[in-house]
């Protein structure tokens, strides 16, 4: 195996394309880091009307239809005045997008999956700015 | 007169039955987004979200075999997983082994077989569920984040929830009143963190049930959470999960997590706010002050009612609040005669002030009786002022009067639907103010009735007034 990936990668040593194997291996049984995990902790900061369960995999949220509700759905409860809590909560668990965070409007009747979709873009580009 | 109400009364609510009965609901069965994420594994992988939910008890959507992804130039995609997005019953998630591809320009994902949900939460199988996914790599991710933000800067407002203790806290559009307005504008896009710029305004014509207020100016709000530690302990937790560690460490860090998330925490903020504003009495300026505003507030999370699913409360406190500036214009009308006027006896204004506002909300729309949602707003504050200021009349031609001491404000809006129909609720709302608000502080005491249409998309609008 190390023969193989010595000849398709010819200008990477042999011992630094087992480690990248071996660290790829680890984390895809991690999953990607999309941040949907600290969008919904998060809510559950601000509001106890939602729960998070990260024993399951993936997690889980009650209720189970978060993301498909907006934050000032009567099942979330949260107002335009509690949005400014939920960026600063998710500011404190993703704090490599904290300008991105900071731009979320404070509007209650924003859909929860747009602006997991904006965090985990957010999340992908400062993957970007990183490498 | 009551006779006049209750035949307005039945043909809304007529016009809402009949309205009912018009709607239908249609279901797509489609992919609504979809998204191909060509980064480094663990971040390569696909993201598809449908137009309606999916059977989460029908396993074999989530077969490898059940998926065919294709794209040009062409390229093997050697699947690693697939599983339904947490937090939704519309998504799924296809992450991939190996190296992304450079260059692809388009690709293709299908699904061969499909279970979705109706409304009744029947089961429809639907073959070939296909759409072409947006393909994300490092050269494009930027544009496509900013292009989200964008998406999200048009979504409109729809609450309307008032705030009395002055300075822009709130976010909302125009509500009309009896004869009056009450606008509350907000903007963030400063690009200060913190910063926004407001302006409210409070008018109404109706005597005695006239606010007379305007205000505007720059806020800048510094947020001390309560759960600050408990979140910067999750955080770490889950960047030691995401390391993949021992069975019995993964254990502990999700019995860790959980134990956190389930605190039972009331608060969940301390809002510190600093304004600079002006006010004015609405709309002619004769009482003007530019004011310096720093208040503490206590929000708390939002807390089930009595414990059940139907319903929430929360709790806003006001402990403490201070307003100081200068009295730029106090030009009064005198006496019955409304000729000659008078300025202010104090150059500086300075108050303090506290208050609290109450939340409640109940949603059963099973709810065999005609209640289906309930919204109670209950608020106060109570300002204490050093020097005197201008109390304006709200009726014309009295005389101005100049004093200090105790002003209170009270205000009670109590909304109730009572038909739910897929387009919208109808109800009706009463509302309740008494009390001054600065700079004018003209005596207020208001009772309003009107009729309320609430489509399903948020939007509100008021179909009739009484």
């Amino acid at each position: 195996m190390a023969m193989k990936a010595s000849s398709s990668k010819p200008a990477v040593p042999q011992h630094i394309a087992v480690m990248n194997s071996l660290i790829a291996t680890k984390q895809a049984a991690v999953g990607p880091k999309d941040g949907r995990l600290e969008v919904a902790l998060a809510i559950s900061a601000t509001t106890t009307l939602v729960t998070v369960d990260a024993s399951t995999t993936p997690f889980t949220t009650i209720p189970d239809d978060l993301f498909d509700r907006t934050f000032n759905d009567a099942k979330v409860g949260i107002s335009d005045d509690q949005m400014s809590i939920f960026k600063a909560n998710l500011t404190v668990l993703l704090p490599e997008i904290t300008d991105d965070i900071a731009q979320i409007p404070e509007n209650s009747a924003l859909p929860i999956e747009k602006v997991a979709e904006l965090v985990r873009l957010s999340l992908l580009a400062a993957l970007k700015s990183k490498s | 007169m009551k006779i006049k109400l209750c035949t307005l009364l039945f043909g809304f609510l007529l016009l809402a039955s009949i309205s009912s009965v018009a709607q239908t609901t249609g279901q797509q069965y489609k992919v609504d987004t979809s998204s191909l994420s060509l980064f480094p594994v663990p971040n390569f992988y696909a993201n598809v979200r449908f137009t309606d939910p999916l059977d989460s008890s029908a396993g074999s959507d989530l077969a490898i075999d059940n998926i065919e992804i294709t794209s040009t130039p062409t390229h093997p995609f050697s699947v690693e997983d697939v599983q339904r997005q947490p937090g939704t019953k519309k998504g799924i998630q296809v992450t991939f082994t190996g190296d992304p591809p450079t260059d692809v320009t388009s690709a293709h994902i299908c699904f061969h077989k499909l279970n979705f949900l109706d409304s009744q939460n029947k089961t429809h199988g639907v073959s070939e569920v296909c759409g072409n996914p947006e393909i994300e790599t490092s050269a494009s991710v930027a544009g496509q984040r900013d292009s989200v933000l964008n998406d999200l800067k048009t979504v409109p407002k729809t609450s309307a929830e008032k705030n009395i203790f002055a300075s822009g806290f709130t976010t909302t559009a125009s509500s009309g009143t009896d004869g009056g307005v009450n606008l509350n504008l907000n903007s963030n896009e400063l690009g200060v963190p913190g910063l926004t710029v407001f302006l409210h305004l409070d008018k109404a014509t109706s005597v005695g049930g006239d606010p007379k207020r305007f205000e505007a100016g720059p806020n800048f709000r510094n947020i001390l959470l309560f759960g600050r530690a408990d979140l910067q302990q999750m955080q770490k937790d889950i960047a030691e999960l995401r390391t993949n560690p021992p069975t019995q460490r993964r254990a502990e860090l999700i019995d860790e997590l959980n134990k956190i998330e389930g605190k039972k925490r009331f608060w969940s903020a301390v809002l510190i706010d600093f304004s600079g504003q002006l006010e004015g009495e609405a709309l002619n300026f004769n009482v003007t002050n530019f004011i310096g505003n720093g208040q503490i507030q206590l929000q708390s999370r939002t807390q089930r009612l009595f414990g059940s699913n139907s319903g929430f409360w929360r709790v806003r406190l006001v402990p403490a609040g201070m307003e100081g500036g200068k009295n730029v214009n106090s030009t009064t009308t005198q006496a019955a005669t409304a000729t000659s006027q008078s300025s202010s006896p104090e150059d500086f204004v300075a108050r303090v002030k506290a208050g609290g506002q109450l939340t409640l909300f109940y949603e059963n729309t099973d709810n065999p009786f005609p209640l289906k949602r309930v919204d109670l707003d209950l608020g106060l504050v109570q300002r204490y002022l050093f020097f005197k200021e201008a109390q304006v009349s709200g009726s014309p031609g009295v005389a101005t009067i100049f004093n200090s001491g105790r002003k209170p404000w009270y205000q009670a809006s109590l909304k109730i639907y009572l038909v739910d129909t897929p387009k919208g609720k109808y109800g009706f709302q009463l509302s309740y103010n008494n009390g001054s608000l600065p700079p004018a502080f003209s005596n207020t005491k208001s009772f309003q009735f009107g009729f309320l249409f609430e489509s399903s998309d948020g939007e509100d609008a008021k179909p009739a007034k009484k």
